[in-house]
């Protein structure tokens, strides 16, 4: 069974999920049947791969273990170097994924190991910060393999997880997050199976081959129109079947063609991703650097602040030279951008024009554009 | 306390606006983002010697000068 | 409940668009459908329902169900060029190619279900089916309909220990293929306790996946028939004027002038593609093969029940191999005879009609080449689909 990509993953959901609107509609928890109900759906995603369901469960029980024993340790250990060591553990089921066809016929990853990674190591993070200070099996069982989010995010954090697992909603209360995750469901099915697979079809794939300007040009824009509606409409699909349980995943897209600038896109498009980078790379990163005052300047920090972050987002998606290039891309623009709004007078003075406003969202759509024009790959083939 | 914290801010943002204006929403604002974020939260550490971890505030508890000294002032 | 209202509108439109499209095209396949569709061997028709469908509803139309022998429609008395004519009362529609085996054929018969009730069929029966491991994985799935599958199961006047044997079989052959196939095929295989209630709660999805198939099925069937542009034809059968005797007469010296470049009276093209280099390696080949053990005897077997199930009068034929190259291969002559022996009984037990060629072994002529049917062996099936139907 393949998530979001057939209709009978659509009916199993909609039976896994009527007990739980019962649960719901008659106040009482979901917490327990949720979790139930995300093993159910793992056991059918994973049915026709028996390597792939191994990896899982490995992966489930190595990083269950992983912040289990952290936890331990870090009362009496809170030295960085241990944190450090037990983020690089936590990576080596993605690595494997990634790299594991070097040394094995066998493709090492499953379905969601990236998303899931993430999610691991902002508990170790988290635990280290001294924020999570104890972690239940269960908790973190139902926090990591919740179904609906399970393959491909929005990725949630586990305490803003908890927190509603926890919580009972009254019924009025659950019976609108109910209607607005119906909705959500609709529209993300109309985002993906609608326009994504029109544009698709009708446009991206009638571009005949070889490499003209205009070809390039066009490809440059349905693929992002592509990749938007297809993403967004998993996200939104994602969002609203959590909406179900009880749960509310975090938006994952906000009009992110209107973005004024390059920053502002990243506030807008595969939001949980971008501010899980920032939160956890960035801000770390530069918070360190102010406090070991490692840099003179007052910017250089953010800027290779900005450079690192992206370009490790860059690599998460693949090891491809596109990837990379990728992040480095909008590393540099974001360093460009934030640049030219520290010095420009011309932008202090007009940033608040709808002339300024228009032009620069223009600007900022095609540079968008452009990067995922790299991202596709088209350019180096 | 909270002339420290409105120095801080003085000094991250570069306007005294955040001071006169105490319910102007700083991000939207452009007064404050990401770095002065940080900058903030190492400011209030260094100065005041109050650890905050920057995923343990929301953005949206600390928009403006008023919910940020409260939120201070909690702690 | 207010703010449901909206879906529930939302559903009641789906209903009405559904149910629209799919009284349009039913109609349009019907109105558009001309009897030559029938000697068109066509992916669209052998896995769809639709062009079957339309082609049973004629009076006139007769299916033939075969394999690979089905292609070759261009020779003289391939029965899509002998019944040719629009207006002789006779249309025969070929439904099949190669690898269309026993389980293909029965899943789309129980697919059809009442369409097929009562009718006349033929039944082409080819003794390579029962090789020792009968049919492979891929050659299932490259045959295989999850249309007709559905519909098969889904057909309720199907016995739910026939549906079981199916679904095991199904399982057994389509690894790799569509995983809902697959668990549809487990719930069925397993006839009791929890298996039961699974199938119960996703009946629905499964019927309405069928009609999702069904309606795509009309719609690409339409776009096909408007594509074609028919012209009436002339062919040789003539209810009062044939000759049986005259065109068996002209069917020998047909096959006569075109295998002169061999010995087993194997037409030259085909003995220049396949066997002319390799004869001597061919010697002896087949010494130990056999088609007496095959799990084709299974699926034959499923296929005759749920013919009697559903009512059907099919007419079967037992095609034979070449005799001389067969000897020649070293396939014992004794294991064909069984071979033949044990087809006649399964289906005399279950009172079905058989036209029996086994005799035509080394009849000059009755073959093309070393399997498939030839000049006379069409004539003599002609002549049995005639007297079978009138």
């Amino acid at each position: 069974m393949i998530p979001y990509g057939t209709l009978f993953f659509f009916y199993v959901t909609a039976i896994v999920l009527l007990p739980a609107l019962i649960l719901g509609i008659l106040e009482k928890p979901i917490k327990l049947y949720g979790l139930f109900a995300s093993v159910l759906i793992i056991g059918l995603l994973f049915s026709s791969s028996k390597t792939q369901l191994a990896c899982l469960i490995l992966f489930y029980l190595g990083e269950l273990f992983l912040v289990k024993t952290y936890l331990m340790i870090r009362q009496k250990y809170p030295q960085r170097w241990i944190l450090r060591l037990y983020i690089v553990f936590s990576l080596l089921p993605l690595a494997l994924a990634k790299w594991g066809n070097i040394f094995t016929e066998r493709h090492l990853g499953f379905l969601g190991v990236s998303y899931l990674t993430f999610k691991v190591i902002q508990m170790l993070l988290e635990i280290s910060d001294g924020l999570i200070k104890e972690v239940k099996v269960l908790d973190f069982t139902y926090f990591l393999l919740f179904f609906p989010t399970l393959s491909s995010g929005p990725i949630d954090r586990s305490r803003r997880f908890l927190d509603n697992a926890r919580d009972v909603m009254p019924r009025a209360e659950y019976l609108d997050q109910v209607a607005l995750g119906l909705k959500k469901v609709f529209m993300g099915a109309g985002y993906k199976f609608i326009l994504g697979s029109a544009i698709n079809t009708y446009w991206l794939g009638k571009i005949p081959e070889g490499h003209s300007f205009l070809h390039t040009l066009n490809y440059m824009y349905s693929y992002s129109l592509y990749l938007f509606f297809d993403f967004a409409g998993y996200s939104l699909m994602a969002i609203g079947i959590s909406y179900f349980l009880g749960i509310k995943t975090p938006e994952n897209f906000d009009k992110p063609f209107l973005s004024r600038d390059i920053k502002d896109f990243w506030n807008r498009w595969h939001m949980t991703l971008s501010f899980w980078f920032r939160d956890y790379i960035y801000t770390r990163f530069v918070m360190a650097s102010i406090k070991k005052k490692r840099f003179k300047g007052r910017f250089t920090a953010s800027y290779l602040g900005y450079l690192l972050t992206m370009t490790t987002m860059g690599i998460w998606h693949g090891t491809e030279f596109q990837y990379i290039l990728y992040g480095f891309y909008h590393g540099a623009l974001i360093v460009g951008t934030d640049f030219f709004q520290r010095k420009s007078g011309l932008y202090k003075k007009y940033k608040n024009h709808k002339a300024w406003i228009i032009g620069s969202t223009f600007v900022t759509v095609n540079l968008i554009c452009f990067g995922f024009l790299i991202f596709s790959g088209y350019l180096f083939k | 306390m909270e002339e420290k914290i409105l120095e801080i801010l003085e000094a991250i943002s570069g306007t005294d606006e955040v001071r006169n204006d105490r319910d102007l929403n700083l991000f939207e604002a452009g007064l404050l983002d990401s770095l002065g974020v940080i900058e903030l939260l190492v400011g209030i550490e260094e100065q005041l010697g109050i650890k905050i971890e920057p995923t343990e505030v929301d953005r949206k508890e600390i928009d403006t000068t008023n919910k940020i000294l409260s939120y201070i002032a909690k702690r | 409940m207010k703010r449901f209202i909206p879906l529930l509108l939302s559903l009641v439109v789906v209903y009405f668009v559904l149910s629209g499209v799919d009284k349009a095209f039913t109609s349009k396949v019907e109105s558009r459908y001309y009897p030559a569709f029938g000697d068109e061997l066509n992916d669209r028709k052998n896995q769809g329902m639709a062009l079957q469908e339309a082609a049973l509803k004629r009076g006139d139309s007769i299916p033939i169900y075969g394999s690979s022998e089905l292609s070759g429609t261009q020779k003289p008395y391939h029965p899509v060029t002998f019944f040719a004519s629009w207006d002789d009362g006779i249309q025969v529609n070929l439904v099949g190619r190669g690898y269309c085996q026993s389980l293909i054929h029965l899943i789309n018969f129980g697919a059809l279900g009442d369409s097929l009730q009562g009718k006349k069929i033929v039944v082409i029966i080819s003794p390579q089916w029962f090789s020792k491991y009968g049919l492979t994985a891929d050659n299932f799935k490259m045959n295989f309909s999850e249309q007709q599958y559905l519909a098969f199961m889904n057909n309720t006047q199907i016995s739910p220990e026939m549906k079981a044997a199916v679904a095991k079989r199904v399982q057994l052959l389509n690894q790799g293929g569509s995983p809902e196939v697959n668990y549809l095929s487990a719930l069925y295989s397993r006839g009791t306790g929890p298996a039961k209630g699974l199938r119960l709660l996703l009946n629905p999805y499964f019927q309405f996946e069928e009609y999702l198939l069904s309606l795509k099925d009309k719609v690409k069937s339409s776009e096909i028939l408007s594509a074609r542009n028919p012209s009436p034809r002339q062919g040789k059968y003539s209810k009062e004027k044939t000759n049986w005797d005259q065109e068996r007469k002209i069917a020998q010296s047909l096959g006569q002038a075109a295998t002169t470049n061999n010995s087993f009276s194997i037409e030259n093209g085909y003995y220049d593609k396949y066997i002319k280099d390799n004869l001597a390696a061919y010697k002896g080949k087949m010494k130990n093969d056999s088609y007496l053990e095959s799990p084709e005897y299974g699926d034959l077997e499923l296929l005759l029940k749920l013919c009697k199930e559903l009512e059907m009068k099919p007419l079967f034929v037992s095609v034979p191999v070449n005799g001389w190259w067969y000897d020649y291969c070293g396939f014992p002559r004794n294991d064909r005879e069984q071979y033949y022996a044990k087809i006649r009984q399964m289906i005399s037990s279950y009172g079905f009609e058989l036209a029996d060629f086994s005799g035509h072994e080394y009849d000059q002529y009755f073959l093309q080449d070393v399997m498939h049917l030839g000049w006379k062996g069409w004539v003599d099936i002609d002549e049995a689909i005639v007297s079978y139907f009138n």
